[in-house]
């Protein structure tokens, strides 16, 4: 899951393919020439996956909620996020162990974690824990 | 269709009824609410949801018809008798209140023609804290047309009571701050509960500073506090017929040895998990401990961001200071939480 905190309005959202099988919010790396994602082990030029509701089967008679689209199949269409300096994210796609508040942090098997050879780089800065209604472990951080 | 909904944003409180009506007795909707609601249904998911478009910014509006002051001042019946919350000024204005001073003029015993000790009153004012509470959320134009009236009358509840318990809970809190453990009326508990030794002692506090201007006693922390106060001995003795039923419907009684209570829930928290009324205390409030106004009027924003599809709402200017002129009149029980 990923959710935009506080978010540049009007920037592009491109709907883009996966290569792999991923999770909702995890960082990914895009590939222009194919307009495909894949889960991104880097620390510059990281997107997010986000997806689109769909109301096929039992969701047609019951509305669904944000937590019913976190898996993603490979090969799926989704919504590619730029993030843009200044915006501010909450994901649970992050491994918080050993992060305090304050550490860079970047994507390893399209996960965040801790930066450590590549700090000085690495785009984010963890924030800390966020409250949301569907899942427990969301994390926000601050694009740089 | 008979109904505008600009005619619906004309009346006062209107909106907040019918969003209620929705959200808490949809199967009992009057025919003059059912017809908001269709006029409300076509509106949001033919105009709104499918061409992205609201050029009049009317969920904002109608947003800010339900967050005006006299439709949130109106919240908690607590926080009336405790705060005198009839101010209001405008966004560019500043405000200071007077504590009520002592009466220490010292009366001698003289004889005529000369002269004994002056003895004075001081004046003192206090300058509110203010507060200036902001939300922000999304909506996607998805949702609104596929959920359409009730996408927004939910979203018109939620903001409102969201602003309303961020309120009542940062007013608990400076009430809380007013009685430290040097005020005459800060009692402890050695025990989890609040016990007969302790309730009494709060009621006589109360009763005790009491003066012309207080209308009635009352006492209030969360559930668990004031269903202990009701089962302490003696609690339930002399009451009437009609006590006696709502004794009997709830297990909490209306009065405590003079004393009006009221409980809270102590599982609805905001959040980040805070509870709205906090746990371990149990307040007494003899008349008006201080002052609130409102500043200004809230301003709700609204932006369609057509690429990403979704509807910004954004919620700020609910403005509202307070202060504390009189800390004398409460008192609390701390308890000893395990």
């Amino acid at each position: 899951m990923i959710r935009s905190l506080q978010v540049n309005s009007g920037k592009v959202v491109e709907i883009v393919e996966t290569s792999e099988a991923m999770t909702r919010g995890m960082a990914v790396a895009y590939t222009p020439a194919t307009g495909k994602v894949a889960k991104a082990t880097a620390y510059a030029g990281v997107a997010f996956v986000d997806v689109a509701p769909n109301y096929d089967g039992i969701n047609s008679m019951v509305t669904p909620n944000d937590a019913q689209f976190e898996t993603i199949a490979s090969g799926a269409k989704v919504l590619k996020i730029t993030p843009v300096s200044g915006e501010h994210y909450a994901t649970n796609q992050i491994t918080v162990t050993g992060l305090a508040a304050g550490d860079k942090i970047e994507a390893s098997a399209g996960l965040l974690i801790k930066s450590t050879t590549n700090a000085a780089n690495a785009p984010f800065v963890y924030v800390g824990a966020y409250d949301d209604p569907d899942f427990t472990g969301m994390y926000e951080f601050y694009v740089l | 269709m008979n109904t505008e909904i600009s005619s619906v944003l004309a009346q006062d409180g209107k909106i907040v009824e019918w969003a209620e009506n929705v959200k808490y007795r949809s199967v009992n909707m009057t025919p003059e609410n059912a017809e908001i609601s269709e006029a409300m249904d076509a509106w949001l998911k033919e105009t709104v949801g499918r061409t992205g478009t609201d050029p009049n910014h009317e969920i904002a509006q109608m947003i800010m018809k339900a967050i005006t002051p006299a439709v949130v001042a109106g919240a908690s019946e607590v926080i009336d008798r405790a705060f005198d919350t009839e101010a209001a000024i405008g966004e560019f204005d500043d405000a200071r209140w007077e504590i009520a001073p002592k009466n220490t003029i010292k009366v001698h015993d003289g004889i005529v023609g000369g002269n004994v000790n002056r003895s004075y009153i001081d004046f003192k004012s206090v300058a509110p804290t203010w507060k200036s509470l902001q939300a922000e959320t999304e909506v996607t134009l998805q949702e609104i047309r596929r959920g359409g009236y009730r996408t927004v009358a939910e979203l018109i509840n939620k903001i409102r009571e969201a602003l309303d318990a961020k309120k009542m809970n940062l007013l608990l809190t400076a009430l809380d701050g007013a009685v430290g453990a040097t005020h005459s009326g800060y009692f402890t508990e050695s025990t989890a509960l609040p016990t007969e030794t302790s309730a009494q002692k709060l009621a006589l506090y109360l009763m005790d500073v009491a003066d012309e201007n207080t209308n009635g006693c009352i006492c209030f922390g969360q559930n668990k506090y004031i269903q202990a106060i009701s089962g302490l001995t003696g609690a339930t003795t002399y009451l009437t017929d009609r006590e006696k039923s709502l004794y009997n419907a709830n297990g909490l009684l209306k009065q405590y040895a003079g004393m009006e209570l009221f409980g809270y829930s102590g599982t609805r928290k905001l959040p980040g998990g805070d509870a709205i009324v906090p746990s371990g205390k149990v307040f007494g409030v003899a008349g008006k401990v201080g002052k609130v106004a409102t500043r200004g009027e809230t301003v709700v924003l609204q932006e369609t961001d057509i690429n990403s599809e979704k509807i910004h709402i954004k919620v700020n200017g609910y403005s509202f200071g307070y202060a504390i002129t009189d800390a004398e009149k409460a008192g609390k029980i701390v308890v000893t939480e395990s």
